[in-house]
This record gives C-alpha cells, sequence and structure tokens, in this order.
C-alpha cells in the first residue's frame, strides 16, 4: 500500500504500524510524488493525508480517479477536520472513505480491512466478468471461437480490411462424411474427433491474426486477415493434407478422416460491399462445390480451378473418404 | 491540562520499541525546528497561508507522537494561520516554539 503525507513522523508512524500488520508499504511526501511512485510500483491500497504541498490529498484523489490503473485503487483521506463539508467534498473527489486524525491504530486496520476486501471483491468479479464473456465466445466442445463470435466479428473485419484496403479471405471446412463416424462410432468418438480437428489445424494459421470459430456441427470458419485468394486457397491445400495425412487418434483407435473446403476472398474492387453473410455464402456455395466433386477437396470461386493443383491437375482424385476406418466400436 | 509527552503511550504503539521511538523523536525534533524557522520567515514575509500548512502538519506528527499539549499550540496556530490573522500568529507561532522546548526537554530528560 501506498502511505502519503508530508510530515516524516507521521508517514514513518504509519508506515511502521502497517509494517507491524504484514503491508508492504511505500511512501511519499505529497500527491504528486504519490502519482509517481505509484506508476512505478502500483498498489492499489492509497492512504492519503489531506493537507500537504504540490498536491494535497483532494487533487490526488481526483487525479487517481482520472487515470486508469492496474486495477481499482481504495482510496482512504486521513484528514484532522470532520466537519460535514469536508468529509463530503473527499468523498466527491473520489476517496473511497476517510479517517480523522489522529486515528486510532485499530480503527485504521480495520478500515484497511474493509478496503482490501472491496479490492478483492473487485478482483474476483472481474476476473469472472472476463471468465464469462471468454466463455460467451468460446465453443465448449473444441475451444475455438464459436458462431456467435463469427458473426460480431467478422463484419469488423470486413470493415477494417474495406477500411484500410487490406485483402481478408475466408475458409469453410465440413469433416466428410461426419455423420457416419456418429452413427457407427459414438458421438463420443465424434466429439474427439473434432476435438483433433481443431488442435490439428488451429496451429496451422498465424497467431494473433487468423482465427478459427465453429460454424455449426462439423463445419468450421478460418477467418484470414491481410489473404488474397492464392494465400487462402493454398493454405486451404495445406490443411486438407494435414486432416488427411494421418488417421485421428481416438479412444475407438485411429479414425480416418477428410474435410472440403470452400474459400471466398474479399474482392480487390469491392463495389457490391460484400457482408459476411454473402461471404459465408460464397465460401459455402464452393464447399458444396468440392462436396460434390468427391470431398476432400479445395474449391474456390473460379470455377473449379481451385479443386487442382499448380500444373492443372487435381492432385488427390482418386482418395475416397474413409471416414469410419476406424476400430468397430466397443461393446 | 494536555500532556507534554504521552510516552507510555506511544510506547505502547510502538510495542515497547524504545529504539524506534527514540529515531521518531529525533526525527520530529529536527523537523520542527526547520519548520519554526520556516514559519518565522513567511510571518516576517506576510504568508499566513504558509504558516496554516506548516503547523497543520506540526500539530499532526505532534499528536502522533504523544505531545498533546504541542499539538494544541499548533493547532490554534494553524486557525490564526487560516484566518489570516498575522499578529495572532506570531503570539502563538512564539507559544509553540516554547511548548518544542518543552517537549525536547521532556524527552531528553
Amino acid at each position: 500500500m501506498l502511505v502519503v503525507d508530508d510530515h516524516p513522523v507521521t508517514r514513518r508512524l504509519l508506515e511502521v504500524q502497517l509494517q507491524r500488520e504484514g503491508y508492504r508499504v511505500l511512501s511519499a511526501a505529497h500527491g504528486r510524488e504519490a502519482l509517481e511512485r505509484l506508476g512505478e510500483d502500483f498498489c492499489p491500497l492509497v492512504l492519503t493525508d489531506w493537507m500537504m504541498p504540490e498536491m494535497d490529498g483532494l487533487e490526488l484523489c481526483r487525479a487517481i480517479r482520472g487515470r486508469e490503473w492496474d486495477s481499482y485503487v481504495y482510496l482512504i483521506l486521513l484528514t484532522a477536520r470532520d466537519a460535514l463539508d469536508d468529509v463530503l467534498t473527499g468523498l466527491e473527489a473520489g476517496a473511497d472513505d476517510y479517517l480523522v486524525k489522529p486515528v486510532h491504530p485499530m480503527e485504521l486496520l480495520a478500515r484497511l480491512r474493509t478496503g482490501r476486501r472491496i479490492l478483492d471483491l473487485e478482483r474476483t468479479l472481474k476476473e469472472r466478468t472476463r471468465e464469462i464473456a471468454r466463455l460467451a465466445v468460446t465453443d465448449p466442445l473444441t475451444g475455438v471461437y464459436n458462431r456467435r463470435y463469427l458473426m460480431e466479428q467478422l463484419p469488423r473485419e470486413l470493415r477494417r480490411a474495406r477500411r484500410y484496403r487490406r485483402p481478408l479471405a475466408l475458409i469453410l471446412c465440413d469433416l466428410d462424411h461426419f455423420k457416419g463416424v456418429n452413427d457407427t462410432l459414438g458421438h463420443k468418438v465424434g466429439d474427439e474427433v473434432l476435438q483433433e480437428f481443431t488442435r490439428r489445424l488451429g496451429g496451422q494459421v498465424r497467431q494473433g491474426v487468423d482465427w478459427l470459430a465453429r460454424y455449426g456441427g462439423e463445419e468450421f470458419v478460418f477467418v484470414l486477415p491481410e489473404t488474397d485468394l492464392a494465400g487462402c486457397l493454398a493454405l486451404a491445400w495445406r490443411l486438407r493434407e494435414l486432416v488427411a495425412a494421418a488417421p485421428f487418434p481416438t479412444s475407438a483407435g485411429p479414425v480416418a478422416v477428410t474435410a472440403s473446403f470452400g474459400v471466398a476472398a474479399l474482392p480487390a474492387t469491392d463495389a457490391a460491399h460484400l457482408g459476411a453473410e454473402a461471404l459465408l455464402a460464397q465460401a459455402d456455395a464452393c464447399l458444396y462445390q468440392a462436396k460434390a466433386a468427391g470431398r476432400n477437396r479445395v474449391a474456390g470461386p473460379e470455377g473449379g480451378t481451385a479443386g487442382r493443383d499448380e500444373a492443372g491437375n487435381n492432385p488427390w482424385p482418386s482418395r475416397p473418404p474413409r471416414p469410419m476406418a476406424g476400430r468397430p466400436p466397443k461393446e | 491540562m494536555t500532556e507534554i509527552f504521552r510516552r507510555h503511550e506511544v510506547l505502547e504503539r510502538l510495542e515497547g520499541d524504545e529504539d524506534l521511538l527514540r529515531e521518531l523523536v529525533d526525527l520530529f525534533l529536527s523537523q520542527s525546528w526547520i519548520q519554526i524557522g520556516e514559519m518565522k520567515a513567511a510571518l516576517a514575509a506576510g504568508d499566513a497561508a504558509s504558516v496554516w500548512h506548516q503547523a497543520h502538519s506540526l500539530k499532526g506528527a505532534a499528536a502522533g507522537l504523544g505531545a498533546g499539549a504541542l499539538s494544541f499550540q499548533a493547532a490554534r496556530l494553524e486557525k490564526a494561520g487560516k484566518e489570516g490573522d498575522l499578529e495572532a500568529v506570531g503570539a502563538l507561532l512564539q507559544a509553540v516554539q516554547e511548548e518544542l522546548s518543552r517537549f525536547q526537554q521532556a524527552v531528553t530528560s
């Protein structure tokens, strides 16, 4: 905590007393010094005298309230005055509590305990709020973003891309024959497949830039800011390969999985002002194309070319989807 | 009548730490004489507000150290300074200085 008083004896007396109670005590001779100390070494409990040179306790309260800190700052104003007007002025300036000097040591400690209780409450509340906010945008099964986040965040990403004339692309992907996994191996294994899918692919995108959301049952969306159609197709092919390359380990043994990918990118001349829904619909149409062409492939908006490699061949023309190649379900 | 030095009470609050008490008293005495000097200069310059603030600070520290009589006189000086009554400030500054001397004697004897 921070003790602010212009008299060295008063300061020292408070310091000694509070240190005995186990507080880590910083001290300052006036408001300006107090602000400097808080900036260097933040502490959430401040006990300040009222009358001080340079910057008095009232100004200090206002200055503290006027800034953002690591947490709430609990302010106790120490004063020799006890007129009601003064108390009100102090509380209006942002003090949480006030103590009239000379302060009885037991009362001081009791008031500080109150302060700590409030700081604890505030901390818990903030943590819970953060956690709730996180849960509200997270898919509980896979831990990736959920559809709510997608529908809130994608329009923002689109606006930003448009404002700065930057590219943006997205990949819509769907696990092939996923219903078969659920029907044959059970929903638990189906869930494990979805978890492995996001584990495998989630690490393939740029941290803090790209993000992945679960769109529906076995449908996922990658949102790729600063990525054009070519980059997006290249990534989609890589993702496709990564899914098909090795079977997914599950509690029912390895399960071979493939996925189909449809991509869409913000056009360079975006005259139509494509919205999030339109871009998703575009990707969905491509995804449908990929599925119709035999699954386990990528389809882009420019005809079927995206489903082929650089030489113009479809590199994976004949690999059949094997969604149920795992061991039969246990009894 | 307020006491010159409630030594026992202060020591109790410091949990019997004589060394700490001595340290605080020394700090208080040197600080207080500096303040008396500053208040005299302020009085000569007709700066009653400065006397008010210094006396306020002295009053609080004196109370904290159990110097009841000194704190009482400092409070009167503070009031005179606040009201801008330079005549009263002159007389009370003298009273505060005497009380400080008395306190010094009490703690050193």
